[in-house]
């Protein structure tokens, strides 16, 4: 038996197993990143998946949406848009403030509620001085005089609306908004989000 | 690791196969086979691209356990059908996933 480990160790068989592992994984990481970018939708700047948790997606696009977006519900339950770059197709980054103008009436339809959450590019919160990484419809967002709400993100305080402000990550970052039970305009692909403007 | 992969992949994975490539010259320069190396890399490859693709939403979900049942999840609001408003990272925060 120890004869038998001693020649496994150097045959190269136990270094084979790991290198075929490692680049198993560094295969699959490639290709399910092909397919799930096959699978988004990208409008304004946010990108999309419809197909994300449906039953019968198959091996491959399971996975690869899994990957994606991981853990989330179908799209009947919640939409989900993630967004890395502005209107303008540049990579959010905290140097730069930003806007996210809703016309009026142009809030995420939902039944439930919805939420815009601020992240590193890889999707994990940063601690910030507000203490808080996200809003949503209950944070008490100001409306303009015609109805439209703009939210404000950027990683210092603004010097108003600061119920509107969503502090942002002093690097790059990313975006995610999230509409629980989406509304039938959404429902239908007929409702868009609006593009993420660089204004400093 | 994981965070490291996520954040910096194409460095990350140039450290591994250049770790590997290493490896393999150490393997030569001692004038040992590369056959069996290679046979059993050569295996294990499809294999364990199949069985990535296979098990990824097990790795993903348990993955979601381990951090909620660590850290809690974190006081956000969140729906009674969504299982993961969040995934959480140090220092104090979450990742937004679901």
């Amino acid at each position: 038996m120890g004869a038998f480990l001693s020649w496994l160790a150097s045959s190269g068989v136990v270094q084979g197993v790991i290198i075929g592992a490692a680049l198993a994984f560094l295969t699959t990481i490639l290709i399910l990143g092909v397919v799930a970018k096959a699978e988004t939708t990208t409008v304004n700047g946010w990108s999309s998946i419809r197909r994300a948790g449906q039953p019968g997606n198959g091996l491959l696009v399971r996975a690869a949406l899994q990957k994606a977006l991981p853990v989330v519900n179908v799209f009947e339950e919640a939409a989900y848009w993630t967004a890395s770059v502005d209107g303008a197709g540049k990579k959010l980054n905290g140097e730069h403030a930003y806007r996210l103008h809703f016309p009026p009436g142009h809030l995420p339809p939902h039944d439930a509620f919805w939420s815009l959450t601020a992240t590193d590019t890889i999707g994990y919160m940063v601690s910030n001085p507000a203490g808080r990484s996200s809003v949503d419809d209950h944070s008490g967002l100001v409306s303009n005089p015609d109805g439209s709400v703009d939210i404000l993100l950027q990683p210092q305080a603004p010097g108003g609306q600061a119920q509107n402000w969503l502090p942002t990550p002093t690097g790059r970052f990313k975006l995610m908004l999230r509409a629980y039970l989406p509304g039938v305009d959404i429902m239908n692909g007929s409702y868009d989000v609006p593009p993420v403007v660089m204004v400093a | 690791m994981n965070r490291l992969f996520l954040k910096y992949p194409y460095p990350t994975s140039a450290v591994i196969l250049l770790i590997f490539a290493w490896v393999v010259t150490q393997r030569l320069a001692r004038g040992d086979s590369l056959v069996l190396l290679v046979v059993t890399a050569v295996i294990v490859w499809p294999i364990g691209v199949f069985v990535f693709f296979y098990f990824w939403p097990q790795i993903t979900v348990g993955g979601f356990k381990r951090a909620i049942v660590k850290r809690g999840l974190g006081g956000a609001r969140f729906p009674s059908t969504s299982c993961t408003p969040c995934r959480i990272a140090p220092p104090s925060p979450l990742r937004a996933a679901a």
